[in-house]
């Protein structure tokens, strides 16, 4: 095991099979979380295989080799048993199987996750039966009018790059997974060089080191290069619109703007963009559109993604207002804050919110091991704390710049679900 | 464990405040609240809205300025109604806790309920309500509430329909009656958790709340829910892909009855909740493959809430397998309670509801929560440590005992909703052959 680096309070590793090993002790609790981020997630699909991702993170809690239900030892509940919480998501850029146990029994939390790194059985029965459930998860995703409509607006601002395909899948892809196609995928993407483990809790490093060694290092790097996705979505050239109606009980607006990736330096400014139009309890938009009533919330997603993402604005429209006229309302505030910038009492109320968010993701072991992961998806393990950083220094013409830059006709999707109920 | 960590001062004049010591990036956690809610204000809709129109200004700042002090601090800080008290909860960089305090004690004091803001805030509660009323999962659950206690019970949740209507009535003068009834410095309880000493939070909260009101708060009484015969409820939502189904019965007790914790044992290995290890989801997800998510628990009282709750089984199924799903869950509640469960299974999951429970206790937010929790009941923080040795004394005996008594299917009522008919829902007894035939 080498050693990479420390910083911010985290030291990186790198074992000899390719897997990079984040580690830091908090004893504020005697507890450990362990997260394996695998490089991989729906950006990774290629096309008739969509939700393949997402349905492998389902059948790797069903059996392994050693951890299974016929010897008592099946992965939902194993550690479960041991009071641990365990889960797993999958989103656009990776795909991550966590736990948080009591710290004596983070020998038994490894001992799984390198378990299912690589010895999944990928039974048909058990795919079988799990295809209902995601099924039923899927179906749940089309209860949410929000979940509907970002939907859209991803499949229209994106032409080419697999972002405008939702992680769930398409119905007609989920149908006709196979256990054998599946397993294909895993035998891809999931080795020890395409991942990354991470250790946040009360365990001594001597003690971590030890089991980390004991039960990923045996296992061999893939035979073969983890293929790389390459696909560039084409540069935007006119601004696109949906429209949908629907019986969903309210109408909502979303409104999105292509932005960079998570590393490029224009990003930091783009998140104070964000926080300045919709982030904490003045934003703009909340008084542009909240208080007038035009809107009965607004919010604001830009997440740091390893390919350019984009910034959506999504407004659940009040009784009574115009789709159309809360979207124009929107479009101009938006263009307003790209001609003019933030004001320096803005900047400063960013900057007290981002150290303030900061502390708050990184409180508890587990929330922390969860707010890594996201960065190391990103595709830089340190993100989270550049961007916090960075924002710390910018000035308000930083912020300006960047909105002019995004904030673009040419770089806008808008999408509206009328509600027809 | 908790009662270790967590330091407690209860003040001359009334206020009790609790500290833990946590280490949380230069932060703390905290909840608080008063006595209130819905039973005080009779309504949980006038509840809801008197505690969110408390950041709508106070008689000395705009609700803007109030945002951007906010904005400032980088602190969060939300206002809820619960049964019966009035709430607050969030966080903030230490270097602002005492600002932050002292902004809290002033919206407490001066609220100004402007009627600006007050006709914005109901339009936007009345675009919640048509969200509300077309999503699964919170109809279900209004309407198993609404089948198990009668009004004026601070379980009972008010149908879409009565919170429009509720709505409409609330005014200024309501609120500001409201908030006259209720406010109290000697029902204030708040708990801190985070990068500050205890006895600096002492004296902060000490010197930030002395001065608000004091008064008598009595709130209304209500009668306890009684175990009674099932009944049904079906909310037809066409559009929807899948159902929610929750089945529950009343209990009458609360926590501190003999009964509790060997039900909570009981509901615990039947339904686990949130995870994998309970029947239900080792059968009707994990075998059969029915449901998503299917668990069972009894809300509305749990080990920090001395109202009388009801016990709970909730599943979401896609609407093609609505019958089977249920028939399986439902076959699973008939074989716990007829069958009850092995000393072993008991021993297993009691051991895991201890662990959990500390397992769960690892972020300055969680601490605090159940600090307050336990203290709003007027009961030591130590109470939570005698619960789970309460939790490991029960044996086999006493929970099929106490799943006989509270579970039997003639007292599950039943409410689902989503794409579904009347029809659907059939007659447990009814469907007794269909289940005996699931059994074998």
């Amino acid at each position: 095991m080498k050693k990479i680096r420390t910083a911010y309070g985290i030291s990186e590793y790198r074992l000899e099979n390719g897997l990079r090993f984040l580690f830091k002790r908090v004893t504020a609790a005697p507890v450990a979380a362990v997260c394996v981020t695998f490089h991989v997630g729906s950006r990774n699909e290629a096309p008739g295989h969509t939700g393949s991702t997402h349905i492998l993170e389902h059948l790797l809690f069903k059996d392994t080799e050693h951890f299974n239900r016929h010897n008592g030892k099946a992965i939902t509940d194993y550690l479960e048993w041991f009071g641990a919480y365990i889960n797993a998501t999958t989103w656009l850029d990776r795909t991550n199987y966590f736990e948080l146990v009591p710290s004596d029994k983070i020998a038994e939390a490894l001992e799984l996750e390198a378990d299912r790194m690589r010895n999944s059985l990928f039974s048909e029965t058990d795919l079988q039966s799990e295809m209902t459930v995601v099924r039923n998860e899927y179906e749940r995703s089309r209860n949410n009018p929000f979940e509907l409509l970002d939907e859209e607006v991803m499949a229209k601002a994106y032409t080419t790059h697999p972002y405008r395909i939702p992680t769930i899948g398409t119905k007609e892809d989920i149908e006709h997974s196979t256990a054998r196609k599946l397993h294909e995928f895993y035998d891809v993407f999931y080795w020890p060089n395409n991942a990354t483990l991470t250790i946040i809790g009360d365990v001594p490093f001597v003690e971590a080191k030890k089991l980390v060694l004991k039960y990923f290092g045996p296992i061999p790097p893939s035979p073969h290069p983890i293929p790389a996705m390459s696909t560039v979505e084409p540069r935007q050239k006119v601004p696109r619109r949906i429209s949908l109606r629907k019986p969903m009980g309210v109408s909502i607006v979303e409104l999105a703007y292509k932005i960079t990736e998570g590393r490029h330096k224009d990003y930091p400014a783009l998140y104070a963009a964000a926080i300045v139009l919709a982030g904490g309890y003045s934003g703009r938009l909340e008084r542009a559109l909240v208080d007038t009533g035009l809107a009965a919330s607004v919010s604001v997603a830009a997440p740091a993604l390893f390919d350019p993402g984009v910034m959506s604005f999504t407004v659940h429209v009040a009784e009574g207002a115009a789709p159309a006229k809360v979207l124009a309302r929107l479009r101009a505030e938006v263009a307003r804050f790209a001609k003019e910038g933030p004001t320096q009492d803005e900047l400063v109320r960013v900057q007290e919110r981002v150290r303030s968010e900061a502390s708050s993701r990184r409180d508890g072991a587990l929330n922390e091991a969860r707010a890594l992961s996201e960065s190391v998806a990103a595709g830089d393990w340190m993100l989270d704390y550049r961007v916090e950083e960075t924002i710390e220094r910018l000035r308000p013409g930083d912020v300006a710049r960047v909105a002019k830059k995004y904030f673009i006709k040419t770089g806008e999707t808008a999408g509206i679900l009328n509600n027809t109920a | 464990m908790l009662a270790s960590r967590v330091k407690e001062k209860k003040f001359a004049w009334g206020g009790r405040i609790l500290a833990a010591a946590y280490p949380a990036y230069g932060s703390v956690s905290f909840v608080g609240s008063i006595a209130g809610g819905g039973r005080l204000a009779g309504s949980n809709t006038l509840a809801g809205v008197h505690a969110e129109m408390l950041l709508e200004g106070t008689n000395r700042r705009s609700k803007k300025e109030l945002q951007i002090l906010l904005d400032g601090m980088g602190a969060s800080l939300g206002f809820s109604a619960t049964g019966d008290r009035l709430a607050f909860a969030g966080r903030v960089r230490t270097v602002h806790a005492q600002k932050l305090f002292a902004l809290v004690a002033e919206i407490l004091s001066e609220p100004a309920f402007p009627e600006a803001e007050l006709a914005v805030l109901k339009a936007r509660e009345e675009a919640h309500l048509s969200l509300a009323g077309q999503e699964p999962n919170v109809q279900a659950k209004i309407g198993l509430s609404r089948l198990i206690f009668a009004k004026r019970h601070p379980n009972r949740l008010e149908s879409i329909e009565e919170a429009r209507a509720a709505l409409k009535k609330v005014s200024r003068k309501s609120l500001s009656a409201l908030h006259a009834k209720m406010l109290s410095r000697r029902s204030l309880v708040l708990a801190v958790a985070g990068d500050m000493p205890p006895p600096r939070v002492f004296a902060l909260a000490g010197s930030t709340f002395a001065s608000l009101p004091d008064k008598k708060v009595i709130l209304p009484s209500f009668r306890r829910a009684v175990p009674g015969r099932a009944k049904r409820i079906v909310v037809p939502i066409k559009h929807k892909a899948s159902v929610t189904y929750s089945a529950g019965a009343a209990l009458g007790i609360t926590d501190d009855h003999p009964d509790y914790a060997p039900l909570l044992l009981g509901l615990q290995i039947l339904g686990s909740a949130g995870g994998f290890v309970g029947r239900l989801m080792s059968t009707v997800r994990e075998k059969e493959g029915l449901t998503y998510g299917t668990y069972s628990y009894i809300p509305g009282s749990s080990i920090s809430n001395t109202t009388d709750g009801y016990a709970e089984v909730w599943a979401t199924f896609a609407p093609q397998l609505f019958k089977q799903g249920r028939a399986a869950v439902l076959r699973e509640v008939k074989k716990i309670v007829e069958e009850g469960a092995s000393e072993d299974e008991v021993r297993r999951h009691r051991e895991l509801l201890v662990a959990r429970f500390k397992v769960r206790l690892s972020n300055s937010a969680a601490f605090a929560r159940m600090a307050h929790d336990l203290a709003i009941e007027g009961r030591p923080v130590s109470y939570a440590d005698q619960f789970l040795k309460k939790i490991m004394a029960v044996r086999a005996a006493q929970v099929h005992a106490a799943l006989k008594k509270y579970l039997a299917l003639k007292n599950l009522s039943e409410s689902a909703a989503g794409p579904v008919e009347k029809e659907d829902l059939t007659s447990v007894e009814k469907d007794a052959a269909e289940l005996e035939k699931a059994i074998k």
